[in-house]
């Protein structure tokens, strides 16, 4: 049996002459068309490549700024000051209901399904979708309970995402020294801003891939607030039960004093370590936002942030630098006159009578004016003004709070100084000082002449390691002979004239301080700021309290006002703390 | 079965492999069908491992936000105003240094007890 011819050798279509002239043109045909696509992957993948590579991020990947769980705040013994809470915002990307792939419906179904969870009308709902927005935040601070309700709706075109809002379990309690943290997470005042970086973390930006529908993949998007390390826990020297206290006993002293305002610090003399920092009236940083609204001024911590003339207080600091300087002794005597002319001008006692040859100890006692301005106009502007600085005023204290200012002691270097001022200054008035620069002052004293650093945090806690606060000692301005010395001068002058201020079987060292409030022009007569400062046991000072109360109603003088608000403080505060009294026996005695 | 080997014979016989050829090639065969298992199940595990690490790192953070959520209710709950009012409601006070004594009691203090040196107030 023949098998058939090839085709080619039948000179039809297919013969060999004529694959072999179309072959070229094919092959060249092929050969272009590669050349094209290659040109093309060239174009594409090396000339265009970013271009294109963006575009691909654009359509697969959404970026989340991912916030981390800000730091926590703790009082001295681990009771929880700041925390914070889970709250859920709801979010609807528009295009999920309007892009047609099934928008009506998905519309539909979030005014009828999700709406009434929320508690938005369909009206609010179109007035979302009218602003034009495509991420629409639809309801936010949504507890745990509605955001888990939301969720079980399982629609997946529907957001639910965490994140965390601040609180403050004890309320009003430390409210200016903790600040607040608000909704655009930035810390406001006292330890929120000053330790705003450590306790905010490091916030992460965050790519993640969507699904075809332009979804997060739920691989990607779970739990991402896991990959940013929380911020820096606090651990403060406050001791929540004593600022309690003190908050009691200042808003009890407001009431009966009749005073605007007030402050109370309790601080350790030795260590700086505050324990209790508190002002009248004060605010709840939970709901900062009506105070903000209401009496913004409410936030700033007058304790650190404004200045006050420290009134006869401020003679401790003259009678140390007097004592200090040789200048004089606790017995040292001398002629006591009603007024004394410095500078041109008359400067009076305050109660504008002369008490002829007295000591130190009774000029303290009895704070005389004429007294103090004796000891400033011999020890000279240049002496006196040095042990002031050396005391810390005219410098901020360093504490770790926010908007701490300097005060302002005037020196013969500068234009608007007078020779009177230094008469005046000797006794508080004419200078500006902070209550903290105040009550440090006075703790160098409790602590044998070394000035320490006050502070209010003790540790800070961070994921890998803890930093813990030393005490700093910023200066000594007096000698420790010249602190004994003058402690036993305040003790005595505080047992002859003070005794409001006095806690059975504790030596009280101690000052009121009567001061008049600058206002432009003059003096605001007849209003006063009350205070007192004060630290015990004598013999063994662990605690140190200022007391500053504004423009008191029922008198103007620091002992009738401020001393018996430091006698109540110090009598609940001393058991509280388990010091022990300079003489037990006397404490056990019954009142 | 037969018929399969049948099968494989006759296939065998028209490529005219010679044994030896067959046996190589029966070996890389297994061999691929191995690495493609192997891949497969390696695949599947690290699916199943990242299906289960995402359940976890969703139980985690669920379980962190339930603790914040308990840590502040607890704080909440025995704040400072609270833990007073509670006490006083049983009959307790605040004692008042006039009503405290203290007395001295000789004791040896051990070397690993708490110090009531610098800011640390014994409590």
């Amino acid at each position: 049996m023949r098998s058939p011819r090839p085709r080619a050798e039948r000179g039809g279509v297919g013969s060999v002459a004529e694959a072999s002239r179309r072959l070229p043109a094919l092959v060249a045909g092929i050969a272009a068309f590669g050349v094209v696509v290659v040109a093309q992957l060239i174009r594409l993948q090396v000339i265009e490549h970013d271009y294109w590579i963006g575009e691909r991020v654009k359509l697969q990947t959404e970026t989340r700024d991912i916030v981390p769980e800000r730091g926590r705040i703790w009082d001295r013994h681990g009771s929880l000051l700041a925390g914070n809470e889970p709250r859920y915002q709801v979010v609807v990307d528009r295009t999920a209901l309007t892009d047609g792939r099934s928008g009506p419906d998905n519309l539909a179904v979030l005014i009828r399904d999700a709406a009434p969870v929320l508690g938005l009308t369909a009206e609010e709902i179109s007035q979302q979708l009218a602003s034009g927005r495509r991420r629409l935040l639809l309801k936010t601070d949504l507890d745990a309970a509605l955001g888990q309700r939301v969720m079980e709706l399982g629609l997946s075109w529907i957001d639910v995402e965490p994140y965390w809002r601040r609180v403050y379990p004890e309320r009003t309690l430390a409210a200016a020294v903790l600040g607040f943290y608000n909704a655009e997470h930035k810390g406001y005042y006292g330890l929120e801003a000053y330790y705003h970086s450590e306790l905010a973390g490091h916030a992460l930006s965050v790519k993640i891939d969507r699904d075809v529908w332009r979804d997060p993949l739920p691989l990607n998007a779970v739990g991402l607030d896991l990959f940013a390390p929380p911020g820096a826990d606090l651990v403060l020297t406050i001791d929540r039960t004593v600022q309690m206290i003190v908050e009691e006993e200042l808003s009890a002293a407001l009431e009966m004093t009749g005073a605007e305002s007030g402050l109370i610090i309790a601080m350790h003399p030795r260590t700086g370590a505050i324990l209790a920092m508190a002002n009248a009236p004060g605010f709840d940083p939970n709901s900062y936002t009506d105070t903000a609204e209401t009496e913004p001024e409410r936030f700033v911590n007058p304790a650190v942030s404004e200045v006050y003339e420290p009134g006869s207080v401020f003679k401790i600091i003259t009678l140390a630098a007097a004592l200090d300087s040789g200048l004089a002794a606790p017995d040292t005597t001398y002629l006591d006159t009603a007024c004394l002319e410095v500078g041109g001008r008359s400067l009076c006692n305050w109660d504008r009578e002369g008490h002829g040859v007295v000591s130190m100890v009774d000029m303290m006692a009895k704070s005389l004016n004429v007294g103090a301005a004796t000891l400033s106009m011999r020890m000279g502007a240049s002496t006196f003004y040095n042990y002031a600085s050396a005391f810390g005023f005219g410098n901020t204290t360093g504490v770790d709070l926010q908007g701490e200012v300097a005060g302002h002691v005037r020196t013969p270097a500068d234009v608007t100084w007078y020779e009177s001022d230094l008469g005046t200054n000797a006794f508080g008035q004419g200078l500006s000082v902070t209550p903290l620069q105040m009550i440090a002052a006075a703790a160098a004293i409790a602590n044998e002449g070394a000035l320490v650093r006050p502070h209010v945090v003790k540790a800070i806690v961070e994921v890998d390691r803890t930093r813990s606060a030393r005490t700093v000692e910023t200066g000594y301005p007096i000698s420790p002979e010249t602190a004994r010395a003058l402690t036993d001068v305040l003790v005595e002058a505080v047992a002859r004239e003070v005794p409001q201020a006095q806690v059975p079987g504790y030596r009280i060292a101690g000052k009121t301080g009567t001061a008049q409030i600058p206002i432009p022009g003059g003096y605001d007569d007849p209003w006063t700021i009350a205070s007192f400062v004060g630290y015990g046991p004598a013999s063994d000072p662990r605690l140190i309290i200022l007391v500053r109360l504004d423009r008191p109603t029922i008198s103007p003088y620091g002992s009738t006002t401020a001393a018996p608000v430091f006698r109540r403080v110090a009598a609940r505060l001393f058991p509280l703390l388990g010091i022990p009294p300079d003489s037990p026996a006397a404490a056990s005695a019954p009142p | 079965m037969n018929r399969l080997t049948e099968w494989i014979d006759h296939g065998l016989k028209r490529a005219h492999w010679p044994a030896s050829r067959a046996a190589r090639m029966a070996v890389f065969l297994s061999l691929a069908l191995l690495l493609a298992g192997a891949y497969l199940v390696q695949s599947s595990q690290i699916a199943t491992t990242n299906r289960r690490a995402e359940a976890m790192r969703r139980e985690l953070a669920e379980l962190r936000r339930e603790n914040a959520l308990r840590l502040s209710r607890i704080a909440e709950l025995t704040s400072a105003a609270r833990m007073q009012e509670r006490a006083q409601a049983l009959g307790f006070q605040a004692a008042r240094a006039e009503a405290v004594e203290f007395v001295r009691v000789p004791v040896v203090i051990r070397d690993d007890a708490p110090s009531l040196q610098g800011d640390d107030w014994g409590r």
